[in-house]
């Protein structure tokens, strides 16, 4: 009896080559893409104004280093800051607010506390530096 | 008489369910990922909740923790920052302005920088974020 090995063979491509193209390929776009989703905040850049605030009608929220906040110069929690500022803002919706970061304190706590602000009162934010 | 199969038709066999999974990868890669250029320094934006998608085709100034400044792809001083701001306002040709600077930037930085802005003429800034549950 004779075998052929013709009807159990099966003939194949050699497919390494394909493969090592493909695994470049594939690494290249996985190196090469973003999925980033970018936002943003806006900021005024207007000229700013050499102006005294009336301490009693604005809320000036002073972002200290380790994380110590002050409103109108009282420390206290983040989250007191905001919901006080939230009630005023819904009282006078054009209520001025004012932050004051000191050196040291970092873009993510600011951003961090304007993101909350931002969702009641925008327009009337405003960027200072302290008072050196 | 022992019949042996061909070696190279297992071996084969073994590695098709990779090669069809990396072939999935890389399409899912080529279609979904969108290309980013390079930024000349590594900045890692802050994070915040807020829900404006921003447009890429603008002008972006870079800014790191050194405190370096770049404005599309070129390392630039403040002062240059302001002349060639200023230029592109005055030419009508500048929409919008993108601030892309790292999360752990001294916040005053951003005023100071700001405040150079602000006697360009131009009226806002976009600060770019990230989603907290986006990578970058």
């Amino acid at each position: 009896m004779q075998l052929t090995n013709s009807q159990i063979k099966r003939t194949f491509v050699n497919l390494t080559p394909l493969i090592d193209i493909v695994f470049i390929l594939l690494i290249f776009f996985m190196l090469a893409s973003s999925f980033a989703e970018w936002q943003f905040i806006e900021l005024g850049v207007g000229k700013a104004d050499e102006m005294r605030v009336d301490s009693r009608s604005t809320s000036t929220i002073k972002l200290k280093p380790d994380r110590v906040y002050e409103l109108n110069d009282d420390e206290m929690d983040v989250t007191e800051i905001v919901a006080i500022v939230k009630e005023r803002c819904r009282i006078n919706i054009n209520h001025p607010i004012i932050i004051q970061p000191f050196e040291g304190v970092t873009l993510q706590s600011l951003v961090s506390i304007l993101d909350q602000i931002n969702e009641f009162a925008d327009k009337n934010v405003s960027l200072a530096k302290v008072d050196s | 008489m022992q019949i042996k199969q061909q070696p190279n038709t297992k071996k084969f066999e073994n590695i098709l369910p990779l090669v069809n999974i990396v072939f999935l990868l890389l399409i899912f890669f080529m279609l979904a990922g969108a290309f980013s250029k390079p930024d000349v320094f590594k900045v890692i934006v802050p994070t915040a909740e807020n829900d404006n998608a921003a447009d890429r085709k603008v002008l972006t100034i870079l800014m790191n923790t050194e405190g370096e400044i770049a404005l599309d792809d070129l390392i630039i001083s403040e002062d240059e920052l302001k002349k060639t701001v200023a230029d592109e306002v005055k030419s009508g040709s500048l929409i919008q302005l993108q601030l892309k600077a790292d999360a752990n930037v001294n916040a005053t930085r951003l005023i100071d920088v700001m405040e150079i802005l602000s006697d360009t003429g131009l009226t806002s800034l976009h600060l770019l974020t990230v989603s907290p549950d986006s990578k970058q």
